[in-house]
Formats: C-alpha cells, structure tokens, sequence
C-alpha cells in the first residue's frame, strides 16, 4: 500500500533519515475496494529540519522540498495530515492537513472534507474546509471551495466556485474583529502588504 | 447607520420612482462592458462602513474580489443559483434511485425550496452591508423566490442595501457579472445555469422586495433593470 517512489526521493541531505511521523492518515479500507486500495499513495519523506520552528531555518527548508506525496483517485483518507512536502490530493481525504513546508494541491478528482493550512494551496477539485496559506491560494476554473480562505494573495480563476467570506486586513490590523475567521498565524512575505482572509458562511 | 438618511445635492437615492432612461443610464461602452449606474449608488451607500461585510450571490471573480477587498470590505459569495441547479440535480439523481413506492420520492417545490434553503444562505442575522445580485431572482422558480427574499432580508443590517439587476425581456444568453470598477461591469457569457423565469414588471419588483423600505430602479438601454433597495 505504502510504496516509495524512487523519483520522488528528496535530494536534501537530512531527507533520508527522515519519517513520515506526522502523517498519520488513517485507511477507511472497508469501504474501499481492493482495486481503489491498491492506488498509490507516496509518502514522502518530510525533510528533517522542516519540523524545526527556528524561523532562520525555514528558507533552506523550503529550498531543500522537492518530494511529493500522492493520494491517488480512488484512495480515501481519513485522518490528520502533517509535514514538510508537496501533497497532490487526487483521491479523498477527510480530517485535516498541515504542512509546514510544501504545496498542497487537489486535483480534479479530488475531494477534501478538510481544514487545509499549508504555505501554497492549489485548489482544480472539490474542498469543504477551511484554507490558510502563507504564501498563495489559487482556485481553478473547476475548482469548488466551500469554507474560508486566509492568504496573502488569491488567485482565483474564472469559473471557481468559492463559498465563503473574503476580507483584507493589514498587517498588524486584526483580520476580523468578529472573531469568525481565524487570524494569520504564518509570516507574510515583506512584499506582501495585505493578507486577505476569507471566512465561511455558518454551516 | 440609516442610509435612508445618506443625501447628497440632487441625489434622489430614496425615491421610489423608477428613473427614466438619460444620457448617463446605464449602456454598454464595449462588446461585453456595461455601465452600472447601479454599482456607482450602491457603492456610494456602502461607503460609510469601510470594513463593511458585502454578500455576492453571483459567481465569483478575481477582479470583483479584489475590488471590494481593495476597499476594505469583507467579502462573502455563493453562487445561488449554480448552488441551486446543484441541489436539483442531486434531488433527481436521489428520486431516481428511490424504490419505487417510497413515500420519499413524492416531493412538491415548496418542499425542495425548503430544503435547499436548509444549506443555502446561512449567515448570522443583521450580517451584511449590502448584497449584489445580478441575474438572479428573475431565474428563481415561484416557490424559491419569497423564501430566498426573506433570508436575504434576514441576513442584512438594517439600513442595507441590495443591488440586483432583472430584465425587461427574456435575455438571448446568459451572462455572469465581474465588477471592472465602480461604476463599470463585464458580462462574461455562461453556459445557461437556468432557465429565465419571467419579467417582472417595476411593480412587482417591489412587491417581491416589499419588506424593504426604499428603492431606486435604473433602467438600461440593454433592457437590463437595476434595482437598489434598502432594508
């Protein structure tokens, strides 16, 4: 079920001593057909030091990511994501999903039932949760996000469909003094001089 | 904030009249640009509440977002009516799959109406600064249209102001709206989400905002209406 992809192996030095410790996703396998369990799932090894909060060693961490870890179509997954790679949902996922480092991206055949923070977020499928990026969010032209939005920047395509609240604030300023959307808790770029943050309507 | 009470010199922002049409009424200046001299009021209204919350029931564009967050409001979409062909297409896929005889099956307008309204704008009470609705009461069917008024009248402060457009015949496609500035839209072509339901006549455009206090209408040469009321 777990197979490593050669390819996709880090190149980073502390990569390979790394363990896939914080994800710890949870197989829903009784509801999944044996075709849709054998689909591949690739972990990637999060790189070491990503899991170091020192704000000095984030750029080499960031650097250092160039792994990428899989659900496929047809896998589901129940449980928390966490750690320091690029995750490409094309499969299912419920829980929640952290990444330190990377870029999360979900596919078209994706389907998310997740909060998602993670500094890049690509949304081309179906999510229900909320997304705090803090770098960039882009929604694509079939993109479906129904939840709130915090990123410094938004893409948003024609087409997307995107139900939740939106609002700016500056940095420093509170992001919603209603206390409905949670404030940025991730470091804004310099040149970034607002962050936008999107809420979703009450459920 | 009574908005009511927001005069500006020869501003007749409370009248109940219909304008007639004028040089500066609504017209397109390109292909797919229109002039919306109902945007420039609304946005005139909504000024005063720089960290305003705006509700758009259209779909949703990069450029109407950043336009609104630039100036500091809050911003919420829902596409309504694509929420809305959504939910009718899962209610027939579910009648489909029904077993024949299931008492289940048998299911009246009024009834899917309710239920869709059960997801559908569900906001806090007194939430919005104004609402946009573009295209969009005049493709809701009977049943659905008093019920989606009367949440949208729920959902806005008192003293909010909803800008909504309806046409005074069936349009020959169907567009979405993407704000460019304050007082200009793009109508972007879109395949047909639903079938235009009917022309309300002025009158009856009040009728169906008839909870709210004032209103404002601006007729274009494209045989589009804008409507701007007040809760």
């Amino acid at each position: 079920m777990w197979r490593r992809t050669e390819e996709l192996k880090p190149s980073s030095p502390g990569a390979d001593a790394a363990e896939p410790a914080a994800t710890t996703p949870t197989f829903d396998t009784a509801a999944i057909p044996r075709a849709e369990t054998a689909a591949r799932f690739v972990p990637a090894a999060p790189v070491a030091a990503a899991f170091n909060p020192t704000p000095a060693a984030a750029p080499d961490v960031a650097a250092a990511i160039n792994a990428v870890s899989t659900i496929s179509a047809g896998l589901k997954i129940r449980g928390d994501i966490s750690g320091s790679c690029h995750l490409v949902i094309e499969g299912e996922a419920h829980g929640k999903i952290h990444l330190a480092n990377g870029r999360v991206t979900v596919g078209p055949s994706g389907r998310v039932n997740a909060d998602i923070v993670a500094p890049e977020i690509i949304i081309d499928g179906h999510v229900q949760g909320n997304l705090q990026a803090r770098d960039s969010v882009r929604l694509g032209p079939a993109s479906h996000v129904q939840g709130s939005v915090l990123t410094p920047r938004i893409r948003i395509e024609d087409g997307a469909g995107l139900r939740g609240k939106v609002e700016m604030a500056r940095p420093g300023h509170s992001a919603d003094s209603s206390g409905s959307t949670k404030s940025a808790a991730a470091p804004v770029d310099a040149e970034v001089s607002s962050k936008a943050i999107a809420g979703a309507p009450r459920s | 904030m009574d908005w009511t009470a927001k005069q500006r010199q020869n501003s007749t922002a409370t009248a109940r009249a219909p304008v007639k049409p004028g040089p500066e009424s609504a017209a397109p200046t390109a292909a797919n640009m229109r002039v919306s001299n109902g945007l420039k009021e609304f946005l005139w209204l909504i000024s005063d509440n720089g960290q305003g919350k705006i509700l758009d029931l259209g779909a949703v564009f990069q450029s109407t977002v950043m336009f609104f967050i630039e100036k500091g409001f809050r911003l919420s979409t829902e596409d309504l009516l694509r929420s809305w062909k959504e939910f009718l297409h899962a209610e027939e896929e579910s009648l489909r799959n029904a077993a024949v005889g299931d008492g289940n099956a048998r299911v009246s307008q009024g009834m899917l109406a309710g239920k869709f309204l059960d997801t559908a704008l569900q906001y806090p009470d007194d939430h919005f600064h104004g609402v946009l609705a573009w295209d969009l009461f005049d493709y809701l069917d009977a049943e659905l249209l008093p019920r989606v008024m009367e949440r949208i009248y729920t959902v806005m402060r008192p003293g909010g102001a909803v800008l909504a457009s309806f046409h005074s015949r069936a349009p020959e496609r169907f567009n979405r709206y993407k704000i460019v500035d304050s007082q200009t839209v793009e109508l972007v072509p879109t395949p047909t989400l639903a079938v235009h339901a009917r022309v309300f006549q002025n009158r009856e455009i009040l009728d169906i905002f008839g909870k709210f206090r004032s209103s404002k209408t601006f007729v274009g040469r494209d045989q589009v209406r804008e409507a701007l009321l007040l809760k």
